[in-house]
C-alpha cells in the first residue's frame, strides 16, 4: 500500500476512534471517593499481598495512601484503571500543589499528588516517613 | 519486491479491516453494555504503537531482511512455491512463533521488547495493535534462519508471518466468548488468548501460540480460561504512564539501568538482560515462578489445579 494512501488513513483512523471513544464517555478516569475505593483497587492490583490495611485519598480523589504489612504505598487512576507501587524506593518531594512523587521508573513518570492545602500535605509527609500505621487517617 | 520473489503486504492492507473491525467491536461494547472495554487514551496509546510498529519495520525491515537474503543465498535448498509449501511455511512459521514468544517472556532482553504488548490494562481489538517498535533489536530473526536453509523462501517466509500476525488480531477481544469446541481444541481463540494476557498467578507463562493452540498442548504451556477465574489483564507490575516512547522503551531503559549497577560481577550484569523478568542477583524482586509459589502458600488449595502444575 502506497504510503501517501497508509499514513492519511491511520491518522484518520486513530483520530476517529479516539474521539469516538471520548464522545462514549469513555475518557472519564476513575477517582476514589472514601478510603475503601482505594484500599479495593490496592488489594486487585496485589491480590496475593501486601494486604491494604488503611488508606488516606488525596483531596481531588486522585491519588491514595494506603498502608500495607509492607508499608507505604500509592495508588493512583491510569484511565479506568490504576496503578500502584509500595513506595520503598521513591523520593517524595513538596510542590506548590502537594507533593510529586518519583519512583525512578521510566514507565512510571513522578506522580503528581495534589492536595487541598498544608496541613494536608505535611500529614502526607508525616505519614511517609513514619512507618507506624496508626498514623494513617482518612 | 523482494528477490526474484514477490508477496503482497498483507498486513498493510489489513489496516482499513482493522479499522473497520475495532469499530463493529466498539459499537458492540456501547450498545451491549458488555464484551469489553474501551479507554480513550488507552485505546490511542495502543494505535500509536501499533503506527510505530509499522514504521519502524519501514526504517528497519532492511535488517531482518538483507540476513534472510544472506542465508538464501547460502543454502542449496529450494522448496519451489506449490501451495502446499506455503501452507507448510505457514505451519512452522507458527511453530517458530511459538518459541519465539516463548522467549519473549523469559528472556528479558526479548522481553524488553514484547513487554509493551502486554501493557494495557484493557483487552480488546486495539490490543492487538499495541505491538513492539524494537522487534529487531532481540534479534529473534535467527528463530526464522532455519526455515530459510532448508528452503523456503524469504519472501514467503515474510508473507506466511504476516498472515500469522492478522490471524492474531481477531482472537483479542472478551465480545468473543468460547468458539466451538474442535475449534478450541485446535486453534487459538480469544479464550485461550486472554489466559495469555491474564496477570493472574496461574494464567502466567501461559498460551504462548500464535495460530495453532496444539504447540502449547504439545510443550506443556496451555492453561485454559476458568469460568470461576476471569483473566486480570495487563502487567504483574502495571506500567504508570499513556506514553507511547514510555511504553516502548520503558523496559529497555530499566535493563540497562540494572546491568550497569555498581557492584556487580559480570555474570550477574548479564543475568539482568537474559534471566527471565522479575530474575535479580540479591531475590529481591520476583519471577512469575516465585509469583505462583507465593499464591500457593496463600491458596494450597489450587496446588495441581490449571496453572499451578
Amino acid at each position: 500500500m502506497p504510503l501517501d494512501v497508509m499514513i492519511p488513513m491511520v491518522v484518520i483512523g486513530i483520530a476517529g476512534i479516539g474521539v469516538l471513544t471520548y464522545l462514549l464517555g469513555w475518557a472519564k478516569p476513575v477517582s476514589f471517593a472514601v478510603p475503601e475505593d482505594a484500599m479495593r483497587a490496592w488489594a486487585e492490583n496485589f491480590p496475593d499481598g501486601p494486604a491494604p490495611t488503611s488508606a488516606a485519598v488525596a483531596g481531588d480523589g486522585r491519588a491514595a495512601l494506603v498502608e500495607t504489612e509492607e508499608g507505604p504505598g500509592l495508588i493512583w487512576p491510569m484511565g479506568q484503571d490504576c496503578a500502584a507501587r509500595l513506595l520503598k524506593d521513591a523520593q517524595v518531594s513538596p510542590t506548590k500543589a502537594g507533593l510529586r512523587v518519583d519512583f525512578h521508573d521510566f514507565g512510571t513518570p513522578p506522580v503528581p499528588v495534589v492536595l487541598d492545602g498544608l496541613h494536608d500535605a505535611e500529614a502526607w509527609r508525616a505519614i511517609l516517613t513514619d512507618p507506624n500505621p496508626e498514623t494513617l487517617h482518612a | 519486491m523482494m528477490g526474484d520473489l514477490t508477496y503482497p503486504d498483507v498486513v498493510a492492507l489489513a489496516v482499513p479491516f482493522f479499522v473497520a473491525a475495532i469499530l463493529i467491536e466498539l459499537t458492540w461494547i456501547a450498545l451491549r453494555h458488555r464484551g469489553g472495554r474501551y479507554e480513550t487514551r488507552d485505546a490511542v496509546t495502543s494505535l500509536v504503537m501499533g503506527a510505530g510498529n509499522i514504521a519502524s519495520g519501514i526504517l528497519l525491515g532492511f535488517i531482518a531482511w538483507g540476513f534472510f537474503m544472506v542465508l538464501w543465498e547460502l543454502t542449496p535448498l529450494d522448496l519451489g512455491t506449490a501451495w502446499w509449501v506455503v501452507l507448510l511455511c505457514f505451519v512452522l512459521d507458527d511453530l517458530r512463533y511459538y518459541w519465539v514468544h516463548r522467549f519473549g517472556h523469559r528472556i528479558r532482553w526479548v522481553w524488553a521488547s514484547h513487554v509493551n504488548h502486554h501493557s494495557s490494562q484493557h483487552y480488546n481489538l486495539t490490543t492487538a495493535l499495541r505491538q513492539t517498535w524494537t522487534g529487531t533489536f532481540t534479534f529473534m530473526m535467527v528463530v526464522r534462519a532455519p526455515l530459510i536453509l532448508i528452503g523456503f523462501h524469504p519472501a514467503m517466509v515474510l508473507f506466511v508471518g504476516g498472515l500469522n500476525l492478522i490471524y492474531q488480531f481477531w482472537i483479542h477481544t472478551e465480545a468473543i466468548g468460547r468458539m466451538p469446541r474442535w475449534f478450541e481444541a485446535v486453534m487459538n481463540t480469544p479464550s485461550h488468548h486472554r489466559v495469555h494476557h491474564g496477570r493472574n498467578a496461574r494464567y502466567l507463562d501461559a498460551n504462548y501460540a500464535g495460530v495453532f493452540i496444539i504447540w502449547d498442548k504439545m510443550f506443556g504451556t496451555f492453561v485454559p480460561e476458568l469460568e470461576e477465574e476471569k483473566p486480570d489483564y495487563g502487567l504483574v507490575q502495571n506500567i504508570g504512564t499513556f506514553n507511547p516512547i514510555r511504553v516502548a522503551f520503558h523496559e529497555w531503559v530499566s535493563v540497562f539501568r540494572d546491568m550497569v549497577r555498581p557492584g556487580l560481577t559480570l555474570r550477574e550484569r548479564l543475568m539482568y538482560a537474559v534471566a527471565p523478568p522479575g530474575w535479580s542477583h540479591d531475590g529481591s524482586r520476583e519471577t512469575s515462578e516465585t509469583i505462583k509459589a507465593k499464591h500457593l502458600e496463600l491458596h494450597p488449595e489450587d496446588k495441581g489445579t490449571p496453572g499451578f502444575g
